[in-house]
């Protein structure tokens, strides 16, 4: 019976959602409100979590009545890998996606409470959370039967999911998402009551922040992941749906920084309503992509044209009308303003300029080959050369205004510390020419680049933080924030340009030298994991410059005993400077493996970079929120 | 002007809808999205035969010929019900069948023909899974059927039954 009671609090909540904005639409016919908006976000929530708890509840006991379940999970699944078999495939994700979007809506009434200056912003998210809940109880309802035949075991879960990050990278990922509906709801409200000045924007941005941080966690988590559990090394592929949740992040980006100009000056108020409603579209584009088959890629969940039609309509619906109302309402938005060129808002415009050409650029490379398509019929792939050769530079000229913008202040009329700037961009310079040399690494344009502007950008925080100590408050989130993004950069230059790279077949107790470090095979075993039989390989590294110790690494090749499939979990010995990376082929004969080895300088940076502008999200987020108060 | 720059994203949202719905409404889109060779030009590989391992066969020597190309991999269930229709195409119907054995173990496979029967013509090894990338396979078994200039004129998805090879290979065979 509790898939049953399940389906039920679902339809309570459709009903509390669709209460929610029917509210001002009664009101304005004069008819009074059946009850708070936080009162009924209280409630469509509740009976959300009831039905996600049920679901949960259906796995942990092996309920295979329940088609779902019987789907993605079996009996000899270890427990965590059941409960995150719940977000494990389609219709349970989009039940934890239903689950998120109720409680950033309650966090949203909660902070608006009785206020009339957004009185939109809830109906508003209550309306798209309308729209997901139709979509899941009409094309993808989890808690579907499968009488008269129930099986007695399950399939499983894919086993690529078997593991720690892609627990928490859906759910992260869903939390950036879904919180962008957020600063979209306002941005909606605030285009439907007309210009009521720049109070929105204090409202909006712990919002974008929160997102915008959960965004980073979970893509970051997603490339880790892709780093150590595919076996091939790689950390980003550009694939449809990587930047699928990129281009959201990349216009949050954007909508963080013109949010500030918004909000102290209360200039671009137009432009930051547009990337609002732009981020939450493109995040629900992404839904679109990954749901309906339409692209190919390793995300894609089971084509189905139902379904795509469905988001389609519900993307078309929400963003169409938002982007209508904005072509109506916004030319009436906020008179042009005037700023010299060394002003902060002068440079925020430059990183908006940049971001959004880079957005637009991942944008047609990702649907480039589905226009051609259906244009000429003829199948095109847009592979990461493209991406690179677009993406890179912008991101180099990101970096270079980074390093002026970060010096600049509100309304300004010349840059402050000319004769500084330019010391320190000297001092950048020679630091990026000779470490590589001095560290024996050799030059490349790309390498003296990378080094080059990470230092352009720190240095530049460092004195900053040092001449500027009263600004901790209001600066300390843009500065470690800044500073994850030279890390980022940092990372991404000389690891592409320093890995070494090697495929061997070596035989048993054979050794084999891979940039400076000596690979000795000791042989492979067979072990056995709770739901998996494995082939456990096992080499000794030792550095041949030998001032580290031996170290062991066990690469491992999994078969899953439901479904046969394979996987490949490479062993890694990391450490900040480089990390040596080895991960098992195939058995060419009794003896012999062919292995996969890896030395990646500097690859761990490209993810602490992430940590870092996580962090300086969470300073900004407490710091000068605590200003206002 | 200032008015005609405000309806430029709703203008773009709607131009992209477009495309998204002549998508989805095309019945082939998903078939094609799955098979994505069909078509073209069987990609040249060159895998280490089975059995023969200083040996490499690709579907490129077969070029002149039809061929049929059948992955598989030892330890999959419905690999082992088509195997039959496998066994009766390489005795009955004069079609040479390049195998190529994937996702799999060296000694698993050879046992596998050992306990089966070989109906294979050869069988490429696919160590690396480079061999399905370039086929562009979402499994096993598929089976592939190439004309003699090399283009891909029929993908099955799927265990290959009598009733299958009936009705799809047999007419280009003729």
């Amino acid at each position: 019976m509790a898939a049953e009671y399940a389906f039920f609090a679902l339809l309570v909540s459709l009903g509390l959602s669709v209460l929610l904005w029917l509210n001002p639409i009664l009101e304005s016919y004069g008819v009074s409100r059946v009850s708070s908006d936080l009162r009924l976000s209280v409630g469509v929530t509740l009976f959300i979590a009831i039905a996600f708890v049920l679901l949960c509840h259906a796995f942990v006991r092996d309920d295979f009545s329940l088609a779902y379940v019987a789907a993605h999970s079996n009996t000899d699944l270890p427990l965590q890998f059941k409960v995150s078999a719940v977000w494990g495939a389609h219709e349970g994700s989009f039940l934890l996606w239903c689950l998120v979007a109720s409680i950033w809506m309650l966090a949203l009434a909660m902070v608006l409470r009785n206020s009339s200056e957004l009185r939109f912003a809830v109906p508003a998210m209550s309306a798209l959370l309308t729209g997901f809940l139709l979509f899941m109880l009409l094309t993808s309802n989890p808690f579907e039967r499968s009488f008269p035949f129930v099986p007695t075991q399950g399939s499983d879960l894919n086993p690529l999911l078997q593991d720690f990050a892609l627990i928490v990278h859906p759910p992260m990922l869903y939390l950036g998402y879904v919180g962008l509906a957020v600063p979209f709801a306002i941005a909606v409200s605030v285009l439907i009551q007309g210009d009521t000045g720049k109070g929105f924007a204090r409202v909006m941005q712990p919002f974008v922040l929160a997102a915008w941080s959960f965004l980073t966690l979970g893509i970051a988590l997603g490339s880790w992941w892709a780093y150590y559990e595919l076996g091939w090394g790689g950390w980003w592929f550009w694939d449809p749906v990587e930047n699928a949740s990129f281009m959201p992040w990349l216009l949050a980006t954007a909508l963080l920084h013109s949010l500030a100009a918004t909000r102290l000056r209360g200039v671009f108020m137009g432009w930051t309503l547009l990337l609002a409603i732009l981020a939450s579209a493109l995040s629900l584009l992404g839904a679109f992509l990954v749901r309906s088959g339409i692209l190919t890629s390793v995300h894609a969940f089971a084509l189905d044209p139902e379904r795509g039609l469905f988001i389609l309509l519900l993307l078309l619906a929400s963003a169409g009308s938002a982007l209508a109302l904005f072509a109506w309402r916004a030319p009436r938005f906020g008179a042009a303003a005037e700023f010299s060129f060394a002003s902060r808002e002068f440079w925020l415009l430059i990183n908006n300029a940049f971001l959004m050409v880079a957005t637009s650029m991942v944008f047609l490379g990702t649907l480039y080959p589905l226009l051609h398509e259906s244009l000429f019929d003829e199948k095109v792939s847009v592979g990461p050369p493209y991406f690179n050769m677009v993406f890179v530079p912008l991101m180099l000229l990101l970096g270079m205004a980074m390093g002026v913008g970060q010096w600049t202040r509100w309304g300004g009329a010349k840059l402050p510390a000319k004769r500084l700037l330019a010391w320190l961009s000297g001092v950048s310079l020679v630091l990026g020419v000779l470490l590589p040399v001095l560290l024996g690494g050799g030059l490349s344009p790309a390498v003296a680049l990378s080094i080059g502007l990470a230092s352009w950008v720190c240095l530049g925080v460092a004195v900053q933080a040092f001449r500027q100590r009263e600004l901790v408050r209001q600066r300390l989130g843009m500065w470690i924030a800044h500073i994850g993004f030279a890390c980022t950069l940092l990372g991404v230059g000389l690891t592409s340009h320093y890995s070494v790279e090697r495929d061997l077949a070596l035989e048993f107790g054979e050794s084999a030298q891979v940039g400076g470090y000596e690979f000795r095979f000791e042989g492979v075993e067979q072990v056995a994991g709770p739901n998996y039989l494995a082939d456990l390989g096992r080499l000794s590294v030792r550095p041949i410059a030998s001032q580290g110790d031996v170290f062991e690494l066990a690469p491992e090749k999994r078969r899953y005993a439901s479904g046969g499939q394979v996987m490949t979990e490479a062993a890694i010995r990391p450490s900040i400077l480089r990390d040596v990376y080895v991960s098992l082929g195939t058995e060419v004969d009794s003896r012999t493996w062919s292995l996969r080895i890896h030395i990646k300088p500097f690859v761990r940076w490209i993810w602490l970079g992430a940590i870092f502008m996580l962090i300086g999200a969470l300073a900004h987020l407490l710091l000068a929120r605590r200003r206002q108060l | 002007m200032r008015r005609l720059l405000h309806v430029i994203p709703l203008a773009l949202l709607l131009l992209l809808a477009a495309v998204f719905v002549l998508r989805i409404m095309d019945p082939d889109a998903g078939d094609r999205a799955l098979r994505p060779m069909l078509g073209k030009q069987i990609p040249n590989l060159s895998l280490p035969v089975l059995g023969e391992p200083d040996k490499t066969v690709g579907p490129k020597d077969f070029s002149g010929d039809w061929l049929l190309v059948n992955l598989w991999g030892s330890w999959c269930a419905p690999c082992r019900d088509e195997h039959g229709e496998l066994m009766r195409i390489g005795t009955e119907e004069d079609v040479p069948i390049l195998g190529i054995n994937t996702w799999d173990a060296y000694e698993a496979a050879q046992a596998f023909l050992r306990e089966l029967g070989d109906p294979y013509t050869l069988v490429g090894f696919d160590v690396e899974g480079d061999a399905r990338m370039d086929l562009a396979v979402t499994g096993v078994p598929e089976t592939l059927l190439v004309d003699p200039h090399g283009l891909v004129v029929v993908h099955h998805i799927g265990p290959l039954t009598r009733d299958v090879f009936e009705a799809d290979f047999r007419g280009h065979l003729q």
